[in-house]
């Protein structure tokens, strides 16, 4: 089987699910699943499925150039068709197709490891693939002979990397955002869209944003702004069950915050304002910093410096601008309200590709 | 603009009339403990009270409305990382003390105007546990000088001990780690002058010494106390601490109560010291000046006696930075103290003994 006809195949159960689960909504048996392993809300879970799953519907020319990149970027990093194993984290259940995919693309030999805090998603798409993958645990005496992907955090990866084994580790970092007077779009807009952005996944995932720059705007009035827009979106896609260890960074965020400047906060989330720069803990929390005193011919300029070498983790770049005015130096950049639905052109982050 | 100089000048230096004479209060306070009429509710007012008028971030984090030890909302201790946590501009500040930072490329700072009443305290209190009034023991400290760690309050706190006690190199530290020799020769010139011997350092700077004395014994003279401080965490070794204190008690043949673990960190300006219990537990004691609250991590309540929640400290002689520090580190409140149960699980790693093995801080 050609990798083209794995990939597809995978793709076309993707679709034919998430057809399957608009038109059944709550009865689906899935979803009740998924809620329960991503403690999302169910309309978490819908809203991941919908802006997040691919494909996105994308012009099928368009997707094949998308998918010959991806294949051409996992050959920078693995051999092709030798054996595969795919170790999979739990903080973003679609992202698990996208893992599988790239295993496909190089390699018709891929055993997946879901999280055993999240593994019906994937379970139920390779079940539905009738693909030859195997589905297990972590078989760490067999990583010797295999290429394995691991997503997850730095220190999962870490553990994989001591084994000394081929291992093409993926997944930390974070999202940024960058919001101009100069860019499209009113501040309600942009802002709903970020809000969006924000609560996908209640920002687990490491294309969520934790921070958003501002420029010709007042900081003050953005977070207020972006508080209203995260409780509109509160009533669209409810935030999901909080960990203790969430909710405990939360407060800490919310009590530094309040010593900086000024923190938005409520059950939905937490906005903070002013202060030096700092990355916000996630359960749909944020920065919002002001870039125009910072040095810089241009707003790509400031927004770097600001970030200092922080800019290293940064995954992707959401922005009410013209993407092509802030591309370079960003793995991804995206409009507002896209910044988790990155094309299927490699894996999610892309730092290093 | 000119003008607004010479009232920030003035504001300047009224901070600091008042910053000297709760110094001054502390200093007094913490030398004649029992005898002092300060007390912890109204020294607490006062200090509340100095940071709210002086500190806008403090001012909007204690709210406007009273607020008592066990309400103040505290200040994480990432907040040092991230900016200057003072009352006072660089300037004016001549002393600081830096964390580790082990995980993360910042270390957090702790800048003092003056170290008068951290000084005090750490002596007064280092006195009451370590050595009692009269005696004389030799310190011998397994850490690298202040020149080596400028900046480590840790040290800085040892050397007090040490000039205290009429040593000026008290050190027994090469190349990255105790040297047995030096050590040894110390242990003989206390033996020789009648004297105990007062080891301090880090719990792995005590690990390499036993390491390097091997299945021997290092018999200290009569009378002598070991002090350690610090974790294991994010080390190739960890030894829990009944284990270590274990340890002591054969190598060094200590009885258990000379054998002491300290807790303190660069975010604060007192100490807390424990023995081991006759449970197999280590219970820490506050100064006067400073208690330890066991507070709910997402409310921040404090929670009862024998309930686990992270260290919210109160430590009244953080005078020019934030009176209540929340830590990463989980305790539990008992009778007379508290336990230290490690670092909450998200917290990065850090600590004492991470910072002199790569050379508190």
């Amino acid at each position: 089987m050609s990798w083209r006809a794995r990939v597809n195949a995978v793709l076309e159960v993707t679709a034919a699910l998430k057809e399957e689960v608009f038109r059944l909504g709550s009865r689906h048996p899935l979803l009740e699943k998924v809620a329960h392993t991503s403690r999302l809300s169910y309309e978490g879970v819908l809203a991941g499925i919908e802006k997040s799953l691919e494909p996105y519907g994308e012009p099928r020319s368009s997707l094949d150039g998308e998918l010959e990149l991806l294949r051409e970027r996992m050959l920078r990093v693995a051999k092709e068709d030798a054996p595969t194993h795919v170790v999979l984290s739990s903080n973003v259940f679609t992202a698990s197709v996208r893992a599988l995919i790239s295993a496909l693309a190089v390699s018709d030999r891929v055993r997946i490891a879901p999280s055993s805090r999240d593994p019906d998603f994937i379970e139920e798409i390779v079940k539905r693939s009738r693909l030859p993958i195997e589905v297990g645990k972590v078989q760490m005496d067999a990583l010797a002979s295999v290429q394995t992907h691991v997503y997850g955090s730095e220190k999962t990866v870490k553990l994989f990397d001591a084994t000394k084994a081929n291992v093409f580790g993926r997944g930390s970092g974070f999202g940024i955002g960058l919001l101009s007077r100069e860019g499209g779009g009113t501040l309600d807009e942009n802002l709903d869209a970020f809000a969006l952005d924000m609560s996908l996944f209640d920002q687990r995932g490491c294309l969520s944003p934790r921070v958003l720059f501002t420029d010709g705007f007042d900081a003050e009035d953005v977070a207020r702004g972006l508080f209203q827009a995260l409780e509109r979106r509160q009533r669209e896609i409810p935030i999901g069950r909080l960990t203790d260890e969430e909710l405990g960074e939360r407060a800490r965020f919310n009590l530094t915050g309040t010593y900086f400047g000024s923190v938005y906060s409520a059950i939905f989330g937490s906005v903070a304002v002013r202060g030096p720069l700092r990355i916000a803990p996630g359960a749909r929390s944020i920065i919002v910093m002001c870039i125009g005193s910072i040095k810089g011919e241009t707003e790509h300029e400031r927004v770097t410096e600001a970030l200092g070498p922080l800019r290293e983790e940064v995954t992707i770049l959401g922005t009410n601008l013209d993407v092509s005015r802030v591309a370079p130096g960003f793995p991804r950049v995206a409009r507002f309200g896209n910044m988790q639905s990155p094309p299927l052109d490699g894996p999610a982050d892309l730092r290093g590709l | 603009m000119n003008s607004e100089r010479p009232k920030q000048v003035q504001v300047e230096h009224e901070a600091a009339e008042i910053s000297d004479h709760l110094h001054a209060r502390a200093a007094e306070w913490a030398r004649t403990r029992a005898a002092s009429k300060e007390s912890f509710d109204s020294f607490f007012e006062e200090v509340v009270a100095f940071q709210r008028a002086f500190s806008p971030g403090l001012r909007r984090l204690y709210g406007g409305g009273k607020v008592s030890a066990s309400s103040i909302p505290p200040l994480p201790t990432e907040a040092f990382k991230w900016a200057r946590v003072s009352m006072f501009e660089e300037g004016v500040t001549g002393k600081r003390f830096c964390t580790s930072g082990t995980t993360q490329a910042e270390t957090g700072t702790h800048w003092f105007r003056t170290t008068k009443a951290y000084d005090a305290g750490a002596l007064a209190f280092g006195r009451e546990n370590l050595w009692g009034p009269g005696e004389s023991p030799l310190p011998v400290l397994l850490t690298p000088s202040s020149q080596e760690l400028p900046y480590s309050s840790l040290v800085h706190m040892l050397e007090l001990f040490a000039r205290s006690l009429g040593e000026r190199d008290a050190h027994v530290f090469a190349d990255g780690q105790p040297d047995l020799k030096r050590v040894s020769e110390k242990v003989a010139e206390a033996t020789s002058l009648g004297r105990p011997v007062l080891l301090m350092g880090t719990s792995f700077g005590f690990v390499y010494l036993l390491d390097a004395i091997g299945r021997g014994r290092l018999s200290l003279p009569a009378g002598s106390c070991v002090m350690h401080t610090g974790g294991f965490k994010g080390r190739t070794r960890e030894i829990n601490q009944l284990e270590l204190h274990g340890m002591f008690e054969n190598v060094f043949e200590l009885p258990k109560d000379a054998i002491f673990g300290e807790y303190g960190m660069t975010e604060l300006s007192s100490q807390f010291y424990a023995r081991q219990s006759s449970e197999r537990t280590f219970i820490y004691r506050e100064p006067p000046w400073a208690k330890v609250f066991s507070v709910d991590p997402i409310t921040m309540n404090p929670l009862p006696e024998g309930e686990i929640g992270l260290a919210k400290i109160v430590d009244l002689f953080n005078i020019d930075s934030a009176v209540a520090v929340l830590t990463s580190d989980r305790v539990r409140r008992v009778q007379d103290g508290f336990e230290l149960l490690g670092r909450s699980p998200l917290a990065p790693l850090r600590g004492c003994s991470l910072a002199i093995e790569q050379g508190r801080a």
